[in-house]
This record gives C-alpha cells, sequence and structure tokens, in this order.
C-alpha cells in the first residue's frame, strides 16, 4: 500500500442549469399540485441530481433517504412550528418556554440531523457514518452559549443599582462590554471545537477522518478579518475627509449638497463590497481550512483552493441574476456554486480507493425507523 | 449488455462489470466473464433516473451496480416493469421541453394567484371563525409599547372627548358579535401627528392632533366608520394570521427554518404586505362609504378628510423618521408610482371614490 505514489484525484460537478431548471421547475410544480406533500420527493430528486452529478475518480456519491422520512421530517417541523406560533399567540412566556425547549434539544437535532444526512451518503457502495458522541455535542454547542447569556443575566439583574434613578453607573456597562468581548475571544475557540468535532465523528464505512488545524488557525482568520475590517474603516474615513475637504474649503461650514452625496454614496457602496468581502472571505477562509486539515485514517488527504476574489464574484452575480430574474436564474446560481466548489477541491490518494471496508449495518436503534429523519432538518448555521 | 463498475457493499472496491437482463426476467452480473450474481428482477432496487447521473441498482445483500447508461437501463424497466411509477413520472417530464415551458407558466401563475387569493381567503375565513378573546392580548401589549413608545395622554377637553364617544356609539354595527368596541384619545407627538387607527379587539385610538384637523364632526364620524370597518372585517386578526401561514408555508415546502429569514424570502413578503394592507384599505373604505350613507353623513367630509391628513403629512418636516406604521390611517401617500409601494391605495384616488358616490 506504502509504495504506491500519490494520485490527484479531482473532484467534479458535471450538472448543467439547464438540466437543473428542468427538476427543479417540476418540482415547485409537483408540490404546489399536492399542496406540498410532493415537496419531499422533490428533496430527495434534487439531492440525488447534486450528489449524483459529483465524482470522483470515475464514481458518483449517492443520496439514500427516501421521500417518506423525509415527509415525516416535515410534518414533524410544521408541527413544532405551529406549537410556537401558538405558545407565542397564547404568551408570550409560553413562546420563551418554547425556545427554550427547541434551544435545549438543539445539540441533539443537530446529531440526529448529521448522523441521518451521512447514513443516508454513499461513495463506491459505502455509506458514510457519523459517530458523534452526543455528551459533547451540548459541552460544545449549547454551554457556550448558557455561559454567554448567564454572564448577561447576572450583569442585568445582579449588578444593575437598585434605583431606577438618572445616576446610572458605568460599572454595568463596562462589565457588559467585558462580557461581549470576552465572547469574541472565545469564538474562534468553540469554532475550532465544533470542526474537530464534526469531522472526527465522521465515518466513511470504517475509516475515522483526522483534523489536523489547531485553535490558532481559526484565530488567525478571525484576525485577519479584524484587521481588514479596521484597515478599510481608516480609508473609507479618509476618502470621505478628503472630499469634504475638497468641497467644503469655500463655504467653510456644514457639508454641500454635492458633496454630501457623494460621501453618502461612498459610504454605501464601501458597506456593501466590505460586507461582500467578509461574507466570501468567511466562507472561503473556513472551507479552505476545514479540508486543508481533513485526512483520512488511511493517509489520504484533501487540498482545498476556494478564491475570496472569484467567491465575491460569484456571490454577487448569483445574486443579482436570482433578484433580477425573480428567483428563475435560482438553478443557475445553484450549479454555478457547485461546479465552482468541485473544481477547486482534490483528494490526494496515496493509494487506490479500493481498501475500506464498509461498516456494520446499522441494527435498528431503540427509536426505531418511524423517527429516522424526523430530526433532518435544514440549520442553517 | 450494460456496461458499469460492481461493488460488493463490504469494501470500496471497484470492478468492471456487465449486466443484462434478459427474457429470463432476471439480472445476471458478470465480472470478467464470469457470472457472479442472479437474481430476480423484483429483488433488485433500481435508483430513479435523475439528470445525467449514473444508475444504482442495489441487489439484495447489499451489493451495487453503478452505471451512466440510464437508456439501457429505462429499456429494461420498460420490459418488466410497466405501470405508473411516479419517480419515472417526474423523469419523463423534466425531459419534456415544451412541458418545462409550459410548466414555467403555470408554476409562475399558480405561486401568484396562491399568494393573492388563497392566502387572503385563508386568513379571512380564519380570522372570523376565531373567538374574540384571542384578540385581547395582542392588542393591549401593542397598545402598552406605542403608549411607552410615541404616545402621551390626550389633552383634549373631557367634554369634548364626552362628545366624540357619544357619537363614537351610535355608528357601532347592531351585531358587536361580541366586540367590546371603546375610543381612545392620545396625543400622537411629532411621531405619528395626526393619525387614527384600530386594534385587534376593537379599540380604537384617535389623536389630539387628528381631532383638530377636522373642521366637522362629520369628517371624524367617517373616519370612526373606517375604523369599525378595519374591526368588522377583522384586519388586524388577518394580518397575523397571514403572517403565520406565509412562514409556515415556506417552512413546509422548503423544510428550512433558516430560509425564512434570508432576503430572497423577505423582499416578496414586503411586497406582499404592501399589496395585502391596500386591499384592506380599500374593503375599510367601502365599509365606511355605506356606513356614512346608512347615517346620512356627507359623503365629501371623508374626501376632504383624507385631503387634510395627506396635507399635514406632507408638510411633516421629517417624513423619513416617522415610524412604519401599518394600521395607521393615512402613511403619507404623495405620488402615484410610490402608491404600489405603499399600504394604503393612492389616496387621490380613494378621495375620487367618495367625490364621485356623492349624489
Amino acid at each position: 500500500m506504502e509504495d504506491t505514489k500519490q494520485q490527484v484525484k479531482p473532484f467534479s460537478f458535471a450538472g448543467t442549469a439547464a438540466g437543473y431548471f428542468s427538476v427543479w421547475i417540476v418540482n415547485i410544480l409537483l408540490t404546489i399540485v399536492t399542496l406540498g406533500i410532493y415537496s419531499a420527493w422533490a428533496k430527495v430528486r434534487t439531492n440525488q441530481y447534486f450528489y449524483g452529478h459529483t465524482q470522483l475518480d470515475g464514481s458518483s456519491f449517492q443520496y439514500l433517504a427516501t421521500p417518506m422520512q423525509i415527509l415525516r421530517g416535515r410534518i414533524f417541523a410544521c408541527l413544532a412550528l405551529l406549537a410556537y406560533l401558538l405558545a407565542d399567540w397564547i404568551s408570550p412566556i409560553a413562546g420563551i418556554a418554547a425556545i427554550v425547549i427547541l434551544f435545549a434539544a438543539l445539540p441533539f437535532i443537530f446529531v440526529a440531523a448529521m448522523s441521518f444526512r451521512m447514513r443516508h451518503t454513499a461513495y463506491r457502495g459505502v455509506t458514510f457514518a457519523f459517530k458523534g458522541d452526543i455528551l459533547q455535542a451540548y459541552l460544545i454547542l449549547l454551554l457556550p452559549t448558557l455561559l454567554f447569556f448567564g454572564a448577561i443575566f447576572l450583569t442585568v439583574w445582579g449588578v444593575m443599582p437598585e434605583e431606577e434613578g438618572d445616576q446610572v453607573s458605568m460599572v454595568p456597562m463596562l462589565i457588559m462590554l467585558g462580557v461581549f468581548l470576552l465572547a469574541g475571544l472565545f469564538t474562534p475557540l468553540v469554532e475550532f471545537f465544533l470542526y474537530r468535532y464534526v469531522t472526527t465523528g465522521v465515518r466513511y464505512g470504517q475509516s475515522a477522518f483526522r483534523f489536523g488545524a489547531g485553535h490558532w488557525d481559526f484565530y488567525k482568520i478571525y484576525a485577519v478579518a479584524v484587521g481588514v475590517f479596521l484597515l478599510f474603516g481608516i480609508v473609507i474615513g479618509l476618502m470621505a475627509g478628503g472630499i469634504n475637504m475638497a468641497a467644503g474649503v469655500e463655504i467653510g461650514e456644514g457639508t454641500t449638497g454635492a458633496a454630501g452625496t457623494g460621501i453618502t454614496l461612498l459610504m454605501a457602496v464601501a458597506g456593501m463590497v466590505l460586507y461582500l468581502w467578509l461574507f466570501a472571505y468567511f466562507k472561503v477562509a473556513r472551507e479552505n481550512l476545514l479540508y486543508n486539515n481533513l485526512q483520512l485514517e488511511q493517509g489520504h488527504y484533501f487540498e482545498s483552493r476556494l478564491r475570496v476574489g472569484y467567491m465575491m464574484f460569484l456571490i454577487f452575480t448569483n445574486t443579482l441574476a436570482v433578484v433580477v430574474s425573480l428567483g428563475l436564474l435560482l438553478p443557475w446560481a445553484k450549479v454555478r456554486t457547485a461546479k465552482y466548489r468541485a473544481s477547486t477541491l482534490v483528494l490526494v490518494a496515496v493509494a487506490d480507493l479500493n481498501d475500506f471496508a464498509a461498516g456494520e449495518r446499522e441494527q435498528v436503534r431503540a427509536l426505531g425507523e418511524e423517527v429516522d429523519g424526523v430530526f433532518d432538518l435544514e440549520i442553517g448555521i | 449488455m450494460i456496461q458499469g463498475w460492481f461493488f460488493d457493499g463490504k469494501t470500496s472496491r471497484r470492478r468492471a462489470a456487465e449486466l443484462s437482463c434478459g427474457g429470463s426476467g432476471r439480472w445476471v452480473l458478470r465480472v470478467d466473464g464470469d457470472t457472479i450474481l442472479s437474481v430476480a428482477f423484483d429483488e433488485a432496487t433500481v435508483s430513479p433516473r435523475v439528470g445525467a447521473t449514473a444508475r444504482m441498482i442495489t441487489f439484495p445483500d447489499g451489493q451495487i451496480f453503478e452505471s451512466p447508461e440510464n437508456d439501457a437501463i429505462d429499456a429494461v424497466l420498460r420490459r418488466h416493469r410497466p405501470g405508473f411509477h411516479l419517480m419515472a413520472f417526474a423523469e419523463t417530464i423534466e425531459n419534456h421541453k415544451g412541458f418545462i415551458a409550459a410548466t414555467v407558466v403555470v408554476v409562475v401563475a399558480g405561486i401568484w394567484s396562491l399568494l393573492r387569493y388563497g392566502v387572503p381567503a385563508v386568513s379571512e375565513a380564519t380570522a372570523h371563525a376565531l373567538p374574540v378573546a384571542v384578540t385581547h392580548s395582542v392588542s393591549s401589549q401593542t397598545l402598552t409599547f406605542l403608549d411607552a413608545s410615541f404616545f402621551s395622554p390626550s389633552e383634549l377637553p373631557e367634554q369634548r372627548q364626552e362628545e366624540l364617544r357619544a357619537q363614537f356609539k351610535r355608528l357601532l354595527p347592531r351585531d358587536t358579535e361580541g366586540f367590546d368596541y371603546r375610543i381612545l384619545f392620545r396625543q400622537g407627538g411629532d411621531g405619528i401627528g395626526a393619525n387614527a387607527f384600530a386594534l385587534p379587539d376593537a379599540t380604537v385610538v384617535f389623536t389630539d392632533e387628528i381631532v383638530a384637523l377636522a373642521e366637522d364632526d362629520a369628517e371624524l364620524q367617517g373616519i370612526m366608520l373606517h375604523e369599525i370597518g378595519h374591526v368588522v372585517h377583522r384586519h388586524g386578526l388577518q394580518q397575523v394570521i397571514r403572517q403565520s401561514l406565509l412562514s409556515s408555508l415556506i417552512v413546509w415546502i422548503t423544510g428550512d427554518i433558516s430560509t425564512a429569514s434570508s432576503l430572497i424570502v423577505i423582499a416578496p413578503t414586503v411586497l406582499l404586505n404592501a399589496d395585502y394592507s391596500r386591499a384592506m384599505e380599500w374593503e375599510a373604505d367601502t365599509y365606511a362609504l355605506e356606513g356614512m350613507r346608512a347615517h346620512q353623513l356627507p359623503l365629501s367630509a371623508f374626501a376632504s378628510m383624507l385631503g387634510k391628513l395627506m396635507d399635514s403629512h406632507t408638510s411633516q418636516a421629517n417624513e423619513d423618521e416617522r415610524p412604519a406604521c401599518e394600521d395607521c390611517l393615512e402613511p403619507g401617500t404623495k405620488d402615484d408610482w410610490s402608491s404600489y409601494l405603499s399600504s394604503h391605495p393612492g389616496t387621490r384616488e380613494r378621495m375620487e371614490r367618495f367625490i364621485q358616490a356623492e349624489p
């Protein structure tokens, strides 16, 4: 096995905008005609389209979930939403209680959704799995949030002066600021734990993944973002000052109309560019960090080469096209994104890919097949 | 012969293979010329055809045959598995260009009519089916919020308030359907100014400014009828139901709770809400028009009041700083082009209606 040479195996996406458009529009039609029930079949078909067109080394990925599993998840999600709306309608306290319950269940739902998704993804006849520990999920997902809100709560109710006079002391404000700063300082660390937890929980057959990044890698991502943010602010501030000076000399006081408009315009454009950059940068930096540090226990590893500039261009043109076409170009945007993602990802194989052993067949778990997929909710994190 | 890859399901090992399914009705799989599997047609599952993706044929013991030869596989399926299959049906229509073109038209029209007619009809029916009691908590919360943020106590003399309360009482519908109608007075201040609105539980609020603006009590009574119209048609309740319905629909169709907050969803929702609100204003106007006739009030009074409200709002110094206001009577519509974005039909159009209806 060791004597085989390293082989670079690129990912590719073979879907086309026209092909996916047909799938997409028929999905919408049948979803409307069946009053939404077909949406579960639609989701399966969409995933089959994207998994099936994603290829690596001549074989494609496979999406295995059945529409009935998805339908159960839909029904559950809708009932939960209705319960929440009802609770909120009855009293705000019941509404808050519902949110707290959902919150407490979130790590569990996260693990359930993750393992559902992995169990229903296959490549070369071998399925993926997720073996993440539920307790760890609670520690990573819930504990930091609880600590944060606990600190806020204590500050508001514990340190605030009792009399509601105008003399509000600076102390609680400073403590509050400290809490936010501390939360900000710990965010990259929590993100590191989450990434490590997810990647090392995934199995391909019986093979585990290793995650080679450390917490400083995540701090670096944030440090660059903060640096660019500040630099950008200074440059824009100087430019605005320049415009103001150039126009304001002869007027003396205030800003003239034209200069004012110029500055507003500059600020608006700069704000949009900065927002786009931040969005693209975080996406690219995280994905590259994830895949460039991911290794299968056999030694195969990934290389991800997403670029921030192209990602900005992609997001900007996709959003524009979707808005202008009132959503009809959404399939085009999704296919384009999938193509770019696949084309920038390679697997560096240290041997051929024939030796992955499949995991043991999943024994039916305590809850049974009926609830399988119930928690396959899309939660954008 | 269908060419493809064979996987035994135990490892990721890949072998070139040939599959056939002839007259015998059995799948026969050969690797390097040797038959290694022979399975009855019904015992294998064939993945549906989606775009140009490779098909997976899964055998009872978890072995898999992967092949991109979609047409050859479909030929086998047609021969051995006649009848209707949902996924095969979806695949057929996906590949029919004329059908896709027609579908685009049908889908766009279908979504439009669902949002334009379906959603309002369901919310209206639901609003009228619910007991009046459900309106109490929302209304009192809204009033508390407005009192804390925008209003100050009314400075109208008690005697004047009493007069207006008596007039309001005379205008109420005979059947109150369990609503406990009342009219309150508040000072609108810079934020709200001359305005009037109705909360879902039949609490109608008039600002001191709108009372001062009226030259004639008939003008105020027209506005009262308009607000009573909102209550009778349960517009406040409809609005809440509609919003819940729209978000449930989105979750149901996309299965994604997070999309409910994305821009692509919010933008049309805002536009739609403006459209729904305009329809509700028109309906409340209809109620006012009929009510004014029944109480023998001059219809021109309503038109002149609308005119004054429009002037008062356009002359207000800082228009942008006024709060977004959904139930307000007149949020300052100025031009025709903006009428589609405004939550109220063009004020001129509404005034015309009352002037032309006057005998």
